[in-house]
């Protein structure tokens, strides 16, 4: 590990000189103790202090979990909001978290752009900040639905039914291929054989039409002659 | 002139200036008088007189609840106690049949036959619509036995029509053809019989020797109410509010949560004071005040009422039910002990009141906690003289803002619905509010949600008050979903579950819902409710959708949403699509008239209008048309589709009112 930090890589060498220089290290230490210094934290166990810290945090962490759940299983009423306040916990959040993802992706950028050498240790601390903040701050628009296990349907997958990717020609031929192509004996099963609805209240003819919308429609117009049955 | 005042002298004195002004034989008809309320309040001190003193055998109580209505209870209660047998018949526990000997469970009203004759000549006939879901009998039923008659309360109901109603007109020659045609159309009007006495003579009404102890009378309360005001004292006046009247309604979950049109207040009543009073008791509204007299005393939360008589506290009968079922039992401050009877009539006013600050406080169930309109052009207003120079309100036929969309692209060829309200006629009176809720199957929240300000009304009054705190302007306004043709809820819904019909309007798609609220949000007329919680089939809102009993009073037309979709008014979509399936069935265009929404049927003022704004000759194109028809909030471009009739006014002149 020291020969590879001892030893600037070839492509940086013309940026910024060597990096190691006596002055970097004060006293007489063999490559063995920096060594050991430096990989102290990571070869030894983890002290009390960190173990509290893991403890606290983990704690909050359960805490946020519990109440999430919580508020998956009933609704998103356990929050604070109301009928004028569409947005309040879950929006200040986001945008908290995506600013936290800001900050470490705008120090790593400053700290390219000035072509500062020293910048490793810190650029990898504050990208990682910026995934991690990036992570949290993505939670909050999942969770702040109403019906959060549909959350899929906001990306363009094609389904026929929505804009975007959704218009692709594929899901509506099936669907039609669904109601027109059907065999009469398994129509009889799903819908009912009879339109009822036709000579019935105009109130059972809408529920009949909730059933199966197309189908009276094309009756109508075929009884009437015309296609205006299907202007709805 | 109506006198609101259940005295004498102020009757005396009312019907003398009636006779004055001529208001006999114009609007004040004798001949149709309304039969909606009847009591007698003479008759009842010495009832309950007699049976303190065991003259009576028994009683049967019925369509009433004296337990709660009647001040001096204990008086009642020991009259009740010296009657050997109390029987109540009623369709559900109350108050009096916590104390009755014999309960007799009677039918629902819709499970039963009943007639009425709310005014004078208007018959109206009420039929089982529904087998009897309990263990139940129709209280008429049990009199005829119990009188040893023989036939059943429909037969005799019939029997009664056929010598009582059917011999009285002309109309009709064969008894079953008007029995069929009446309960056909649930009401018959039967000529009033040709007045019998003339027009009572101005003279006779403003007779001196009559007139005159009147005003001596009201003067020498007058001078009392004054002498006796003042100083820390103050009078309490008891009313009944329009959701609850007397308290019978308490525990139905729609009136419970119907906003107050002036307070706004759902769950509970309160105690309404005067700015100048609040500030001078230091108190803010929802502290709780102890309101006291000589002879009873109530604690309320304080509603600072604009426009209150200093001097007065004001304060809902129909509350503090202590045995009204689940959802009205324990809500507010009963306020029924301030209710005396005064000469043998009641009186629903108390001087010599006396207010105190308790420190408890109460939060009250607001709807509307803002009450101006900050000078934006929400509510237009037109004098009657303007109207007759120029009949425009200044916010019709607006310029309006570039519109970035392809105006040809969003043209509709078809039917283009739109409703039009208006302003004039509107009296805040909330049936609409009612009727939306049960066509639509809207939940009832409960006060910690309504305080949470989550209340579901697609369809609010909204309320402003203009002008001093002592004499305020106060409109009414009902506010839904505009069905913008240019809906800002539209344009930023990510699974477009908001969408235009090719028929104008603003549909909400539930199944595609996710809940995002983001329409909610972009939405500038705020009507879209959200479902914070699953409201069907939960024990925490056991209100309308609970169990299988309450479900009934759902509409099978319309789906009961799930938690986390949004939903919002939908102009009746049902009705309209009921609407188009009979023009299908007949073949035919839909006329104008048909299809009509539950809002505009239960207004009373006729206010409400609905129709189709692309046929030319119908009512609301033409309402539309009108100078005073704007829309609301047309400077940000929405186009809505429901328009407003601006709100006329004739003020005096030189007054500020």
């Amino acid at each position: 590990m020291i020969g590879t930090t001892a030893s600037a890589p070839a492509w940086d060498t013309h940026l910024a000189g060597p990096i190691a220089d006596d002055t970097w290290l004060e006293g007489d230490l063999s490559a063995r103790q920096i060594a050991d210094d430096i990989a102290r934290p990571l070869e030894n166990r983890p002290t009390a202090g960190w173990w509290m810290c893991l403890a606290a945090s983990s704690a909050a962490l359960m805490l946020g979990v519990g109440m999430v759940t919580y508020q998956i299983a009933v609704g998103i009423g356990t929050w604070g909001l109301n009928n004028a306040v569409g947005w309040a916990f879950d929006i200040t959040n986001f945008v908290f978290w995506i600013g936290i993802g800001h900050a470490g992706t705008l120090i790593s950028a400053i700290l390219l752009l000035f072509r500062q050498s020293w910048r490793t240790s810190v650029n990898r601390s504050a990208e990682a900040m910026t995934i991690f903040a990036v992570l949290c701050a993505a939670l909050f628009p999942l969770i702040h639905m109403g019906r959060p296990w549909l959350a899929f349907w906001v990306m363009p997958y094609p389904n026929g039914a929505r804009s975007a990717v959704g218009q692709l020609p594929i899901a509506a031929p099936v669907g039609r291929l669904r109601d027109q192509h059907l065999p009469d004996r398994l129509r009889g099963v799903l819908v009912p054989r009879h339109d009822p609805g036709l000579r019935a209240a105009p109130r059972s003819l809408v529920r009949h039409q909730a059933i199966d919308l197309r189908r009276p429609q094309l009756r109508l117009g075929r009884q009437r002659g015309r296609g205006r049955g299907t202007r709805r | 002139m109506v006198s609101g005042a259940n005295d004498v002298a102020t009757q005396t004195v009312v019907n003398a200036i009636n006779a004055l002004l001529g208001n006999y034989e114009t609007t004040v008809d004798l001949r149709v008088p309304s039969l909606q309320k009847q009591g007698d309040d003479d008759a009842l001190a010495p009832a309950i007189e007699e049976m303190r003193h065991g003259d009576i055998g028994a009683v049967i109580v019925y369509g009433v609840n004296p337990r709660i209505r009647l001040r001096g209870r204990r008086r009642l209660r020991d009259g009740s106690e010296n009657v050997p047998l109390v029987v109540a018949m009623t369709d559900r526990p109350d108050e009096t049949t916590e104390h009755a000997d014999i309960v007799c469970p009677d039918h629902h009203y819709l499970e039963a036959w009943a007639d009425a004759e709310p005014v004078q000549g208007c018959y109206s006939l009420g039929q089982p619509t529904i087998r009897p879901l309990f263990d139940t009998r129709a209280a008429q039923d049990s009199l005829l036995k119990w009188i040893g008659a023989t036939p059943d309360f429909p037969s005799y109901l019939r029997q009664f029509w056929r010598s009582e109603i059917f011999s009285r007109q002309r109309r009709v020659g064969s008894f079953d053809a008007f029995w069929n045609q009446a309960l056909h159309d649930g009401v018959t009007e039967i000529e009033p019989p040709p007045a019998h006495s003339t027009p009572l003579p101005v003279a006779q009404a403003t007779r001196a020797d009559t007139l005159r102890p009147a005003i001596r009378a009201i003067e020498t309360r007058q001078q009392a109410a004054r002498t006796a005001l003042g100083g820390g004292r103050y009078e309490v006046v008891v009313h009944e509010t329009i959701a609850l009247r007397d308290g019978r309604h308490a525990n139905n979950p729609w009136l419970q949560e119907l906003p107050d049109p002036i307070t706004s207040l759902t769950w509970g009543n309160c105690a309404a004071i005067a700015p100048s009073v609040a500030a001078a008791l230091g108190v803010a509204n929802g502290d709780v005040i102890s309101i006291a007299t000589a002879g009873a005393h109530v604690d309320a939360p304080v509603y600072i009422q604009r426009g209150q008589a200093p001097g007065c506290v004001a304060l809902a009968l129909g509350y503090g039910r202590t045995h009204a079922g689940k959802v009205g039992r324990g809500v507010g401050a009963n306020a029924f002990p301030f209710v005396r009877l005064v000469d043998g009539r009641r009186e629903y006013r108390v001087l010599n009141a006396t207010l105190t600050k308790t420190g408890r406080r109460e939060p009250l169930a607001l709807t509307q906690l803002h009450q101006a309109l900050e000078g934006r052009p929400i509510v237009q207003e037109i004098s009657l003289a303007s109207l007759h120079a120029q009949p425009v309100a200044a916010a019709h036929g607006a310029e309006l803002p570039l519109s970035l969309w392809d105006e040809s692209e969003s043209a509709h060829h078809g039917h283009l619905w739109g409703m039009s309200i208006d302003l004039t006629a509107c009296t805040g009176c909330s049936a609409c509010v009612v009727a939306c809720q049960a066509e639509n199957n809207v939940p009832v929240v409960g006060k910690d949600e309504v305080l949470r300000a989550r209340e579901m009304h697609w369809l609010r009054i909204d309320r402003y008050h203009a002008g001093s705190d002592d004499r305020p302007q106060t409109v009414f306004q009902p506010m839904m979903c505009q069905h913008c043709n240019h809906a800002p809820c539209e344009t930023v819904c990510p699974v477009l579950a908001t969408v235009h019909s090719s028929e104008g309007l603003n549909q909400q798609v539930y199944n595609r819902c996710i809940g995002t609220r983001y329409c909610a949000n972009n939405c500038p007329y705020k009507v879209r409710r959200f479902n914070w919680f699953q409201y069907a089939n939960n024990a925490r809102f056991d209100y309308t959708m609970n169990d299988r009993l309450e479900a009934m009073v759902l509409n099978p037309d319309v789906v009961v949403r799930s938690r986390g979709v949004m939903e919002k008014c939908s102009l009746c979509t049902q009705r309209i699509q009921a609407g188009k399936a009979a023009r299908d069935a007949e073949h035919r265009d839909v006329r104008d008239g048909d299809i009509r929404t539950a809002c505009q049927q239960a207004c009373p003022a006729d206010a409400i209008v609905f129709g189709d704004l692309n046929d030319p000759h119908s009512r609301i194109a033409q309402l539309v048309r009108d100078g005073r028809s704007y829309h609301v909030l047309d400077e940000l471009g929405t186009r809505p589709n429901v328009s407003y009739l601006a709100k006329v006014r004739n003020p005096l002149e030189g007054s500020h009112s």
